[in-house]
């Protein structure tokens, strides 16, 4: 046996061992059941791709941005799959996703629906239990499936930016929930989120957005990060038994009294760190006095630092983007050297190319073309419309002969550090890096190698297949100095992306009146209790009953237009609380303690849900309910019954016997019957009554599901014209690529789509560098380079000045040494502790060859 | 000072019998379980003296199966931890269990709570112990025991004991050697016992369905004026569930109860 285990192992090593990723439809074939992660991702896919249904070992698979319609119902079928991303796809049906997820078999861990133009989320994905991360911001959702309350492994939930109303009934039930991020939902009642996420234990961030009030249940909180968007805040409410907050952020929110936010801050919060976004400079003056490691203040409208110095704890300071004097940023930095202050960002600015490694640059494709006639080419990933007359030579003449069309691209962070360019610019004093978002070289030369000029008069049109959506990029062109010089902002075009203005009318056409049904159950609360029992070693178990306040006799109740709210009672779990039952098992201190801490914890916690003011003791509807049905099964293999219930999301079951009067043969087992019969007809009376209110509920959830799947239609019916329409424009694009961008050449050289951008968090890296075996690396350091992955673009630092990379993006951090060689490390990979990054070394005479598969390297 | 002393003395009991209830629980926790092999009672007498006892348990049982037979029931199945439990209750136990119905109900409890630490499966039993007559002679008959005539194995022989022992002597009476009984007999006892306290309904109800049982032979009974006997400690055990499955129809109600989500 042992011997087949080993080898069932070693076949499961090596299948992982050959597991393949892959990024194009064209290495799928002969590696069907190898591939475990297919990405293609804005590839311009408008069918889906069948061959994928192919890899049955298939676990990722990646189909952001891309403009596909149909999904077939086959790719349920693919039982290994764990991440499905379909971010970004607005043509995707939505009643064919419904479809998919109602008849799949796989069981997901992550899903991303991010930006799909989605006005209802398919009930399947409710199903889905298994979720731990669900992204499904930017789209037009207003409730979420009831069902969803299943979802109890949800740890990563992105809602931002939805027509969301109240999720604060659902939020209670996903108990492994660590972040989530609410924002952007106006209508959504934002109190009774916070309140309920409150009184979650593995919760650490959550981003909330529009709210006038802070809930007074905030001050139970125990999460790490928590981030304020477009809110009023006049109080936060903490006391000194809340735990500390690390990071605290604000962005875009107003404080009528700040002087008490910022008591509260400093005596009971104690956040490491302080975040300030477009805050006026008034309300951000009384912040100057909190008592915080850390204060970012970015992009705000600060002119005054001074009160800094009275901070005793704070170490950093980040103020760029502000108007700060530069007599104020001397007076604190003479007054408090000890502060890391970023008053601009923290880069060098380089000009020209110099490769790193000479010889291993891009190189170019070469094309043919006759300059005669207007033509478009497409080379690469990038489309040209050369009108007639493009092309001149070098006294000024037009050429109309022959051209040799040299074309570069530098689309990867890879590409672009081999190729040596500078991506810094100078704005208003201050450098910036440039994040790439699609960079070539265009070069002509005539028949006989003279090199050719682009004509001032006849532009030619380069339509660039970028590979970020980002908006506000400019084009920039690179002078004979070497300097990036600004041609101003570059129209991009998303193929595949339903325009929003249109989408917005058909919202208000087809959803205007009509709102999707909520749906919210109300339990009572159960407290468990424990007692001592007759023999050694045992104990009896009963039940508290907490009721809710309910008021009406009504089972159902009508909150607004479309909300209900079912109270179902449960009769078997109340009969539960009146009996008694002894404790059946052989590790009874082990169950004695875990019952009698969940005592302790529930009581604490329900104490502080329950009503004042109410005639006989109850409990508010809102906040959790940890222990939700008692549920009671005879075992009769080991002669007892099995108690179950679900303390938060995990299972308890306890053997147990009733407790008897009698302990005689003759009469314990009819006592014991007679138990059960009464539990039996508990549970009847409580199916009856959820029968009884499912066909009440059923009218109303058939009706807005009608009118979801008529709404939807029509959705789908507008998006299908709006894609025949942009489809029929952009035939070319098809199948490369799903985001342009338009760049008009007055000249022939190196042309880059780019945006000034800043590092989020910008950390030291110190002058000292370490092995990996740990030993210091005692080198002179001629150059670093830093390859943000993450934003596209490459920052070096010569060896002398403080060196800079942004923590919060994906690094690959390489290090020129005089004489060891070159050192690579990975942000995301490689250990650094403190300032010291230990680096893998590589021989200075293979390093070339290695660099380039290490950079690309993902893991 | 009486009181003193009054005082100690109760002390001591009590230490005595929480005693009296550890030595019953180490002795079970030595043991293994065991089983008897069950087989027909035959027509030679029993030897007392060197009681086979596992030979005259698996008599027992086979005796009791078929009676159960007769009447067309299943019969009861041996069970391993109750031959265990009532071997430690037998090698163990005062005489005072066999005879006081108050003591026997502080045993009873001992017992359910050896079955909890064993993991019993079966939660519900009835508990015997009895006294069985192992002599070869009617109730009532008179006997006395006679150490130096060797004709009886037991020493034992039936009227009153002789006053003139001289055999010359013309009114001399042969003495009538008395024996033990047969196995026949001694099963047929048990029965009647069985039948006489009650536990013989319990054996032919259908709520226990498992069997356990031990015996010690009384070394003290042996070679004096009293009948010879043995002590016997017998479990019945079943599901005290059983009522329970009859009316079990909740499974049925929670597949139920999903269509309504």
């Amino acid at each position: 046996m042992k011997h087949i285990g080993l080898l069932l192992g070693m076949a499961l090593i090596a299948m992982k061992a050959s597991a393949i990723k892959i990024t194009s439809l064209s290495e799928i074939n002969g590696n069907e059941l190898l591939i475990t992660e297919i990405d293609l991702s804005n590839r311009g896919i408008v069918e889906f791709p069948e061959i994928i249904l192919q890899c049955k070992n298939l676990e990722t698979l990646s189909l952001r941005k891309n403009g596909f319609v149909e999904l077939p119902l086959e790719l349920g079928k693919l039982e290994h799959l764990k991440k499905l991303d379909l971010s970004e796809n607005q043509n995707i049906s939505p009643l064919q996703l419904n479809d998919l997820f109602d008849s799949c078999v796989f069981e997901l861990d992550e899903l991303y629906l991010e930006d799909c133009a989605l006005f209802f989320l398919p009930e399947g994905i409710a199903k889905q239990e298994s979720i731990a991360v669900l992204d499904i911001s930017d789209n037009y959702i207003q409730t979420l499936p009831y069902a969803m309350m299943h979802m109890n492994r949800l740890e990563n939930a992105d809602f931002s930016n939805n027509k969301l109303r109240d999720i604060s009934w659902l939020s209670t039930k996903w108990w492994a929930l660590k972040e989530i991020d609410a924002s952007g939902n106006e209508d959504l009642e934002a109190a009774g989120l916070l309140m309920n996420l409150s009184f979650q234990d593995n919760i650490e961030k959550i981003t909330v957005s529009n709210l006038s009030v802070i809930p007074q249940e905030f001050k139970y909180f125990t999460g790490k990060e928590i981030v304020f968007k477009n809110c009023v805040i006049p109080d936060l409410p903490r006391h000194k038994y809340s735990s500390k907050i690390a990071r605290i952020s604000f962005e875009n929110c107003v404080f009528p009294k700040p002087e008490k936010i910022v008591e509260r801050i400093n005596s009971y919060a104690k956040p490491g760190k302080l975040t300030f976004r477009n805050t006026e400079h008034h309300q951000l003056l009384p912040f100057l006095n909190a008592n915080v490691d850390s204060l970012d203040l970015r992009d705000n409208q600060l002119t005054l630092i001074d009160p800094v110095i009275e901070m005793e704890k704070l170490k950093w300071l980040d103020i760029r983007s502000n108007p700060v004097s530069n007599k104020s940023l001397d007076f604190v930095s003479n007054e408090r050297p000890d502060i890391t202050l970023f008053a601009s960002e923290p880069i060098q600015e380089s000009v020209g190319i110099s490769p790193p490694f000479p010889g291993r640059e891009p190189q170019p494709e070469v094309v043919k073309i006759q300059a005669k006639k207007p033509q478009v080419v497409p080379i690469g990933k990038t489309i040209f419309n050369i009108p007639e007359n493009a092309f001149l030579t070098q006294s000024g003449e037009v050429y109309q002969g022959p051209v040799d069309i040299e074309y570069t691209e530098y689309n990867t962070p890879e590409d672009i550090f081999l190729s040596g360019i500078s991506m810094t610019t100078n704005f208003e004093g201050e450098p910036y890096m440039l994040s790439s978002g699609g960079m070539f070289r265009f070069e002509a030369k005539d028949q006989d190698g003279n090199e050719l000029q682009a004509n001032p008069s006849q532009p030619i049109q380069a339509k660039v297949i970028s590979q970020s959506s980002r908006p506000n990029m400019q084009t920039w062109r690179m002078n004979d100095t070497g300097v990036w010089v600004d041609y101003g902002e570059d129209n991009m075009d998303e193929v595949f992306k339903l325009d929003k203005s249109r989408l917005d009318s058909i919202m208000k056409i087809d959803f205007g009146s009509l709102i999707e049904t909520n749906v919210e159950y109300v339990h009572n609360r159960y407290v468990p209790i424990i007692k001592k029992g007759d023999r050694l070693k045992d104990f009896e178990i009963s039940f508290e009953l907490l009721n809710t306040d309910w008021r009406t006799n009504k089972k159902i109740r009508l909150t607004s237009e479309n909300d209900i709210e079912v109270f179902t009672r449960d009769y078997h779990s109340e009969f539960l609380c009146h009996t008694n039952l002894v404790y059946d098992g052989d590790s009874s201190a082990y169950y004695q303690e875990k019952l009698e801490a969940m005592h302790d914890y529930c009581s604490k916690t329900y104490s502080k849900l329950r009503l004042k003011q109410s005639r006989y003791e109850s409990y508010t509807k809102q906040g959790p309910n940890f222990i939700t049905e008692l549920k009671l099964s005879p075992d009769y293999e080991n002669d007892n019954f099995d108690l179950t219930f679900k303390f938060k999301d995990s299972v308890v079951n306890i053997p147990v016997v009733f407790k008897t009067r009698s302990d005689h043969y003759s009469s314990k087992p009819k006592e014991i019957s007679s138990y059960f019969n009464r539990y039996q007809y508990s549970f009847k009376k409580y199916v009856k009554e959820k029968r009884r209110n499912y066909f009440k509920i059923v009218p109303y959830i058939k009706k807005a599901k009608k009118a979801m799947r008529l709404r939807a239609l029509n959705a789908e019916k507008a998006r299908q014209r709006n894609l025949f329409d942009q489809r029929g424009n952009n035939k070319l694009m098809l199948s490369i690529g799903s985001v342009e961008r338009s760049v008009s050449m007055d000249g022939f050289g190196l042309w880059n789509c780019d945006v000034r951008s800043r590092m989020v968090a910008p950390r030291n890296m110190g002058d000292e560098f370490y092995s990996v075996a740990g030993e210091m690396i005692d080198d002179k350091v001629e150059k670093v380079t830093v390859i943000d992955k993450s934003q596209n673009g490459v920052v070096n630092f010569d060896g002398k000045e403080k060196k800079f990379f942004d923590k919060n993006s994906k690094n690959v951090i390489i290090v020129f040494f005089a004489s060891v060689g070159v050192g690579i490390f990975k942000s995301w990979i490689d250990n650094i502790r403190g300032n010291k990054l230990e680096l893998k070394l590589l021989d200075p005479t293979s390093a070339e060859k290695e660099i380039e598969s290490l950079i690309k390297e993902d893991s | 000072m009486n009181k003193w002393w009054l005082g100690i003395l109760i002390l001591m009991l009590g230490f005595s019998g929480q005693a009296q209830n550890r030595k019953f629980l180490i002795h079970l926790n030595k043991q293994d379980p065991f089983k008897y092999d069950e087989i027909a009672a035959g027509a030679e007498r029993l030897d007392l003296i060197n009681l086979n006892t596992q030979q005259v348990c698996g008599v027992v049982l086979n005796g009791v199966n078929s009676q159960l037979s007769k009447k067309l029931r299943e019969p009861l199945v041996q069970d391993s931890l109750l031959n265990k439990i009532c071997y430690s209750g037998v090698q163990t136990y005062s005489t005072s269990r066999y005879t006081k119905r108050k003591t026997w109900k502080k045993e009873e409890k001992n017992i359910n709570y050896a079955l909890k630490l064993n993991h019993s499966r079966h939660k519900m039993f009835a508990a015997y112990a009895f006294k069985v007559d192992l002599l070869d002679l009617p109730g009532r008959d008179k006997f006395y025991c006679d150490k130096r005539n060797f004709d009886s194995d037991l020493h034992l022989y039936a009227g009153h004991r002789p006053k003139i022992r001289n055999p010359e002597h013309e009114d001399y009476v042969e003495p009538v050697p008395l024996f033990a009984k047969t196995e026949q007999q001694m099963v047929e006892t048990l029965l009647e016992l069985l039948e006489s306290n009650g536990c013989m309904r319990n054996i032919m109800s259908r709520k226990f369905t498992r069997i356990g049982m031990a015996v010690r032979m009384e070394e003290r009974s042996l070679y004096r004026t009293k009948r010879p006997y043995m002590y016997v400690v017998m479990i019945l055990s079943g599901k005290q569930n059983y009522h329970t499955k009859k009316k079990d129809k909740l499974e049925r109600m929670v597949e139920l109860e999903k269509t309504y989500e």
